[in-house]
């Protein structure tokens, strides 16, 4: 993995990180840490959709640390993570939040792409986010897909048949007086359906669409309207 | 944040005397008061996302009542529950308030939205509040800040040694009961409709409660992504008769 550092159209500093393997096979190790530090606005990303290839057994593990220092922001929008028929990927996302800082955490993950008939009828995917804001932890998550994914993803309680998964969580002093705004950002998308919630210092977002296509087409202007700058150019090209 | 408040100089041997009864059984009786819907928790307030599902179509009759169920227990909070309780069970029992700090400091975190953050911290501190009154036990202290529900009610059985399989069965029954109790309230199915599914869920309550016994916290986890959705739609959700 690479870090490159683009000349931003925000106000801090705009890093993408890079997978020269130009992608995840089976049984790769990735791990990220970032740390920033007080006072720094930092925006990361990545170039393209994550692609997670076929694995005839071992699990791929990607480890992401992410440390923010008093009075500093760090979005966190890679962009979507994509599994093939029989990926099995472990991804763990573990924050160290100061009081005072600012962190929005958003991941998408898209079980095949419908357009390219790609189709996911078995694998593994499992996602677990710890975030600490001082000594404590606020938010923990653990999704996990084993199996068969196909038949997961059809039961109404998982996915009701759609395909492409996201989750947006900002830890911030106001994040919960964001809350009415970000439900009028979430207008009705055909093929996405988008929810908010608010607690505890915390704001989740949470979006379920039937393509990669639609939730795009969500999230795009969303992110927009949440973040208030631009996307990275690099979830434009 | 939530602290254990560690009562110094029970000696051990006096906290294991009072374990087992006087004739040497462990009584389960306690469970059928502490998960009685008179027990003053208000679980009958929740619904865990029930209502929205019943509102969006998902759950409209006795099929897709069961399925929803097993998916909540198989793949949601059933499963996390119960491996959450049985974690707070074993540091009572061993007498680790460290690790008791941590499992309910993970157990409150798990919330993936405020009105389940609400459901499960408000029944753990009104069961913690009533057992402590009601039930007290040198080995059962009180928590500090917020408590949740399968933290408290696994604290206050290992307290008075009730055995954890049943305990973790008897927990993830009465949440079963609770929700075909609110889809009676709420949904197409009537009573016997009810039952029928509460007799049906049994065998997935026991064979999970078993299981949950022997995982790990790194173990907790879930698929149940959509229904959590319903949990945030359910903030606005125009006509409501549950607080989740």
């Amino acid at each position: 993995m690479r870090i490159r550092l683009p000349r931003g159209e925000g106000c801090g500093l705009d890093a993408v990180i890079v997978n020269t393997a130009g992608g995840i096979a089976c049984g790769d190790l990735f791990s990220v840490e970032i740390d920033v530090q007080a006072g720094s606005v930092v925006t990361v990303a990545t170039p393209a959709a994550e692609k997670v290839y076929r694995s005839d057994g071992p699990v791929a593990e990607l480890s992401v640390k992410l440390s923010l220092g008093s009075d500093s922001r760090l979005d966190w929008i890679p962009q979507e993570t994509l599994l093939f028929d029989r990926a099995r990927l472990a991804r763990r996302l573990d924050a160290e939040v100061a009081p005072d800082a600012r962190l929005t955490l958003f991941e998408a993950v898209v079980f095949g792409r419908a357009a390219r008939a790609e189709h996911v009828t078995q694998g593994f995917f499992e996602d677990r986010w710890r975030i600490r804001r001082g000594e404590r932890l606020v938010y923990a998550d653990a999704l996990r897909l084993e199996g068969p994914i196909a038949d997961l993803l059809k039961k109404p309680s998982v996915a009701d048949g759609a395909r492409a998964l996201a989750t947006l969580v900002h830890v911030a002093p106001d994040a919960e007086s964001r809350l009415e705004s970000v439900r009028q950002h979430l207008s009705l998308n055909s093929g996405c359906e988008a929810a908010a919630s608010a607690w505890n210092g915390l704001l989740a977002v949470r979006f379920c669409a039937r393509s990669i296509e639609a939730l795009r087409s969500a999230i795009c202007p969303f992110l927009l309207a949440f973040r208030g700058e631009p996307l990275p150019r690099v979830w434009l090209s | 944040m939530a602290r254990t408040r560690i009562i110094m100089g029970i000696p051990m041997a006096e906290q294991h005397d009072r374990l087992p009864h006087e004739d040497g059984t462990q009584s389960l009786l306690p469970l059928f008061v502490w998960l009685s819907p008179s027990f003053p928790v208000g679980s009958y307030a929740y619904s865990h996302t029930l209502e929205w599902a019943v509102e969006s179509g998902d759950v409209g009759d006795e099929a897709s009542l069961i399925a929803w169920l097993g998916d909540l227990m198989l793949l949601g909070a059933g499963r996390n529950d119960a491996i959450l309780l049985s974690h707070a069970y074993r540091s009572i029992a061993a007498d680790r308030a460290d690790d008791l700090d941590e499992v309910n400091e993970l157990a409150l975190a798990l919330s993936p939205s405020a009105e389940l953050h609400l459901e499960t911290s408000q029944q753990g501190r009104s069961f913690l509040d009533a057992t402590l009154a009601a039930w007290p036990s040198p080995r059962l202290r009180d928590i500090e800040g917020e408590v949740a529900f399968p933290v408290a009610v696994g604290m206050a059985a290992a307290a008075h040694g009730v055995p954890l399989s049943a305990t973790a069965s008897a927990y993830l029954l009465a949440m079963v009961q609770n929700l075909v109790s609110a889809a009676i309230r709420s949904a197409p199915i009537g009573q016997s409709g009810g039952t029928r599914v509460c007799a049906a869920m049994v065998p997935i309550v026991r064979n999970l409660a078993e299981e949950a016994q022997n995982l790990s916290l790194d173990d907790i986890g879930g698929a149940t992504f959509r229904a959590d959705l319903g949990s945030f739609h359910h903030e606005n959700q125009y006509t409501r008769l549950f607080r989740s």
